[in-house]
């Protein structure tokens, strides 16, 4: 009889509590202790699962454990074979790497913040800014809408690539304003057209309110340009970076 | 877990969330452990696009040509509400290779029915840009809201206004 | 006039015949179907009614699965089949 697969939300140092709420397949959350380390595991028995359902529940087990402890999270969907190849293939061979990530990340809280254009008021700022732009525009305004595609393409481009200088700038300003007061930052990807910028902070949880200050101050200073959407405190999905290795005890 | 979105210019402290702001660190960030292990989706046909190539799309330019060629002219922003937005995400669908927990999830809210309508995609991708900027948040809150096995609410209640920009 | 003075500076403008156009059009409607801000908005505007009680939590659940089905099939989340 086989065991079954276990579904990885995340790892942490020992000290975790319990976890209350139901995961994956609505099945019971447990822990492994193993190498130092605590692995959140829980059995799945199908060998499909409805995803977005999961999504969740993966998100809130490991709301809730970040409420005992300092969890590193595992990207959402990770299965493993078995709880032994947890042990064995996961623990054992990373136990020191997975600690020394753990004890720097021991503390500290993410913290995500996305600005947002006003998309108008952008686009009033470019044309201000930019003589193509604005002669480009008002030449194809004498031109009636079937004919000029290959014009508005181009103004289109023109554009964004305004919009890429801006962002880029704004960007900066946020990272000024905010990276002193974190331990670390890291630039996600920009997935809209209006984004001005898409930052997770690593933050000590006793600087959290030294932090939200400095997003009061940029907010501020970025005024009605750019809608701010701060997020956190979360667990340190973006900061998981640590080369692991999961075939070295298979060669034990 | 909380978020705030600053009605323009100030902003408290970080406020309860929802799944909007989280869903990409939790899809895309944490510990990679070995991709094949990862679990399989139902009938989800895998699809890579890389999102700088949507943004720098013709689509997306002549978004901007469009936009920059209406400013000045007064633009209404009309309201869209929930119906029309549950309406649509059964309508569209998304490329109608979702089967299983998708379909029943819409037959227990509508009933059934796929109509496939490329206006209204159309539609709530340009209600959607105003949208995503008329909402702000205001309110304090610090505690970690406790949420029900059925999925009940992540944040607790608080007022809210909402600005509209044009 | 300005049109023609407009597509002589176009850079390349010679070359964007009508396969180029073909290639775009094309380009545009997949842009549209793996726009991700539509799905934002909508899951800000669940999340809204989730806290507004607008409707009734397993009814904001199913939808916001729906949505994060297409986010999940833009972004290509999957990896290989893992067979139980």
């Amino acid at each position: 009889m086989s065991e079954p697969a276990v579904y990885v939300y995340g790892v942490a140092l020992a000290g975790c509590k319990g976890i209350s709420t139901r995961g994956v397949d609505a099945a019971r959350v447990r822990l492994l202790q193993h190498a130092g380390l605590t692995a959140l595991l829980s059995d799945v028995s199908t060998d499909q699962l409805a995803a977005a359902r999961e999504v969740r529940a993966h998100w809130r087990v490991l709301d809730e454990a970040s409420e005992s402890c300092t969890i590193l999270p595992v990207r959402f969907g990770t299965v493993m074979e078995s709880e032994d190849a947890v042990r064995e293939r996961l623990l054992e061979p990373n136990g020191e790497r997975l600690q020394g990530l753990l004890r720097e990340l021991d503390g500290r809280v993410q913290l995500v913040l996305k600005g947002e254009y006003d998309e108008p008021q952008l686009l009033r700022e470019v044309v201000r800014e930019s003589n193509t732009i604005s002669e480009l525009r008002d030449r194809l305004r004498e031109v009636p809408p079937e004919a000029g595609y290959y014009e508005r393409i181009r103004l289109g481009e023109l554009v964004a690539e305004h919009v890429g200088h801006r962002r880029a700038e704004d960007t900066r300003i946020a990272l000024e304003t905010l990276e002193p007061l974190s331990v670390a930052a890291r630039e996600d990807e920009i997935r809209q057209a209006d984004s001005a910028f898409n930052i997770a902070f690593l933050v000590d949880r006793d600087r959290l309110e030294a932090f939200n200050q400095g997003v009061r101050e940029l907010a501020a200073e970025l005024g009605d340009r750019i809608a701010l959407r701060y997020v956190g405190p979360l667990p340190p999905y973006s900061f998981a970076d640590v080369e692991l290795d999961t075939e070295a005890a298979a060669w034990a | 877990m909380s978020v705030a979105a600053s009605p323009r210019g100030y902003i408290d402290r970080p406020r309860p969330s929802g799944l909007a702001d989280v869903i990409d660190v939790i899809l895309d960030k944490g510990l990679v452990i070995d991709a094949y292990v990862r679990v399989s989706l139902i009938g989800i046909e895998i699809l890579t696009i890389d999102a700088r190539i949507v943004i720098a799309s013709v689509d997306t330019y002549l978004r901007f040509a469009e936009a920059v060629n209406r400013l000045d002219i007064a633009h209404d922003d009309t309201t869209h509400g929930l119906p029309e937005l549950m309406e649509s995400l059964t309508e569209s669908g998304s490329s109608g290779k979702t089967k299983g927990v998708l379909e029943g999830a819409k037959e227990s809210l509508f009933g059934g029915g796929d109509d496939d309508d490329d206006d209204d995609k159309q539609n709530s991708q340009s209600r959607s840009r105003s949208r995503s900027r008329a909402s702000s948040r205001s309110g304090s809150s610090s505690s970690r809201s406790s949420r029900s096995r059925s999925g009940g609410g992540s944040s607790s209640g608080s007022s809210r206004s909402r600005k509209k920009s044009s | 006039m300005g049109l023609i003075t407009g597509l002589l500076t176009l850079p390349l403008a010679p070359v964007r015949g009508t396969v180029w156009l073909a290639e775009r059009i094309e380009e545009q409607a997949r842009a549209e179907l793996y726009d991700e801000s539509s799905i934002r908005a909508g899951l800000i505007e669940l999340e809204e009614a989730r806290e507004s009680g607008e409707l009734g939590p397993e009814e904001i659940d199913a939808a916001e699965d729906v949505l994060i089905e297409r986010l999940m099939e833009i972004r290509g989340v999957a990896g290989k089949e893992w067979n139980g």
